[in-house]
């Protein structure tokens, strides 16, 4: 569903699922080889991903059931 | 108009302003919110189909709702458009569907900036986020048996002078029961904890026009969403040497319907009438509007588009005394087949207005001719039918479908031309933009017939041009249903009436009460 595309440096990716744990957005997404999942901060009409230590991303993880 | 505002944003919970005719406000937090949401969304979930822009028709992933517009500001939600809450639906689904590959290796994604994100997505987080973090049952500011008692129909009742009951004193009560609470933030991990934001900290002033809200410091909005748009429809200054080019003149004079705004008050640049106005101040044409209602209700079903389009194009053309409601003129479209979406039949049409309707047996679906358009429902129909080709030319632009439907197609498609040797943009690209609009400065340098600022005109009447395009038929079928019921339901007519502060009668209109 293109309403849920993510676009990072023009390549497209598949939204996979995406949760609010300890105040902070993550979100999963997918290029259908590997699944990613990286912190998100919303700011203007973009998106900056910033990558997550160990601990929270098996916390993520987890959580996302994945 | 019913003016419903939602604020959502990092840190904040969303909230809905209401503000009423008398200018007082309710706002509505945290569990309320989604209810409210929720229960307008009950009514106008809408279909999937090409015309339903949740859908993303931009090829380039560009955003539907744009994010920058809705991050810390207020969003105006003009009745019955889409809603957060459909997104929510939508996501639900989506996540439902959605299977991938379990084999897949999950790994860290690496930090990077500038993703897109589809505005849907952001705009869920967002409001997810507000409501876990509002733990929400403990932050309901009313029961579940008060909330009943405060539907959405209640809510119009509250607002819109069209049907309100006149009842003071439950006015009073509801007035009660929606006293404004005091914002606040999250405070770092724990969700449950708010803390008031200091005064100095507080980016938003108090709107200007609420006077006796003045001093209620909970009753902010963003400075910058009053009346100031990122791309406003101003009329920007003309080049200074404009090129007019030779050939795009002799290709405007096709498909036009001039506005009827030649004949408006030039001192006010608004047209003679509006209709959402006569509905409800001119006793007499209470019956004929009820009934104009009911049959702009049947051309957006039939046709896809908004309710609120027809009845902002209406109230542009419409001098209120001629047959031609939708100002059509035979001549621009004159044996030109026009196809268009049957929506109720679901499945594509055509016609020709034409004067030879043997000439056209068994070619298309159905012929109209000029006496026909005379018929009120028959030219709203007609209308509409245009407007959705127009929008299909355009990719459903909605500011150059209705452009093309004053001025006509090619002409417009003229002026993208010209404006696209003149800013680089290609004709395609300023399509697939609804929010550029560069190409209004230019209406004036390539058409000389119609109306240069008439999508403008058209718009005006909505409180926020940019949540246009955020409206689907279905919310707007759903709408006009409602605004159908609404007339079914209509049971007396009350004497409303206007009393200033020192106890004088202002203004006497009429008001419905619904059974």
């Amino acid at each position: 569903m293109k309403l849920f595309d993510i676009i990072i440096e023009n390549k497209k990716y598949e939204f996979v699922n995406s949760i609010h744990l300890n105040g902070k957005n993550y979100v999963a997404y997918t290029d259908k080889k590997k699944i990613y999942i990286s912190e998100f901060v919303v700011e203007n009409d973009n998106v900056s991903f910033i990558e997550i230590d160990d601990e929270t991303f098996n916390k993520v993880k987890e959580a996302m059931s994945l | 108009m019913n003016k419903y505002e939602v604020l959502l944003g990092e840190g904040r919970k969303p909230y809905i302003k209401i503000t009423r005719k008398d200018k007082s406000i309710e706002v509505l937090e945290g569990l309320d919110v989604i209810k409210f949401l929720s229960r307008i969304d009950e009514s106008i979930y809408g279909r999937k189909d090409r015309m339903n822009p949740l859908y993303e028709k931009d090829q380039k992933g560009r955003t539907l709702i744009y994010i920058n517009k809705v991050t810390g500001k207020n969003i105006r939600i003009p009745h019955y458009q889409v809603t957060t809450t459909q997104l929510m639906k939508l996501y639900e689904e989506y996540r439902q569907e959605y299977e991938h590959d379990k084999n897949m290796e999950v790994v860290k994604g690496v930090a990077k900036t500038g993703a897109i994100m589809i505005g849907g997505l952001a705009l869920l987080t967002m409001l997810q986020t507000a409501q876990k973090e509002a733990d929400l049952e403990h932050t309901a500011r009313f029961d579940e048996e008060t909330y009943k008692e405060y539907n959405i129909k209640q809510i119009d009742e509250i607002e819109n002078e069209y049907h309100w009951d006149g009842n003071d004193e439950e006015d009073h009560h509801k007035k009660e029961i929606f006293e404004p609470i005091e914002p606040y933030t999250v405070s770092g991990n724990d969700a449950s904890i708010f803390e008031p934001i200091p005064e100095e900290e507080k980016p938003y002033e108090i709107e200007e026009d609420i006077d006796e809200k003045k001093e209620d410091p909970s009753i902010i909005i963003p400075k910058d969403s009053i009346d100031e748009r990122e791309h406003p429809l101003e009329y920007p200054e003309p080049p200074e040497t404009p090129v007019v080019p030779s050939e795009s003149k002799e290709n405007t004079n096709t498909n036009e319907n001039r506005s009827m705004d030649s004949y408006a008050d030039p001192a006010t640049n608004m047209s003679i009438i509006d209709v959402d106005q006569s509905m409800i101040t001119d006793e007499g044409k209470i019956e004929q509007n009820k009934q104009l209602m009911t049959e702009i209700g049947n051309a957006s079903r039939k046709t896809g588009i908004s309710y609120n389009i027809l009845n902002d194009v209406i109230s542009q053309e419409w001098s209120g005394k001629e047959k031609n409601i939708m100002h059509i003129i035979p001549e621009s479209w004159m044996d030109q087949v026009i196809t268009f979406h049957n929506y109720e039949k679901d499945i594509d049409q055509t016609f020709v207005i034409t004067e030879e309707p043997s000439k056209w047996a068994g070619k298309v679906d159905f012929t109209i001719t000029k006496a026909e358009l005379e018929n009120r429902q028959t030219n709203i129909n007609v209308g509409a039918d245009l407007i959705q080709y127009c929008l299909k030319e355009f990719d459903y632009n909605i500011l150059l479908g209705l452009q093309a439907y004053n001025n006509g197609i090619n002409a417009v498609k003229n002026t993208l031309e010209y404006t696209s040797s003149k800013t680089g943009v290609s004709a395609e690209n300023i399509i697939n933009d609804p929010t550029n609009t560069t190409w209004m400065t230019y209406v004036p340098y390539v058409i000389n017939n119609g109306d240069p600022n008439y999508a403008k005109n058209v718009l005006k009447r909505e409180t926020d041009y940019d949540y246009m395009f955020s409206i689907t038929e279905d919310d707007m079928e759903n709408y006009s249903d409602y605004m159908v019921a609404l007339n079914d339901s209509v049971d007396k007519v009350y004497t409303v009436q206007s009393v200033s502060d020192n106890g004088e009668i202002e203004q006497e209109s009429q008001g419905y009460k619904l059974r």
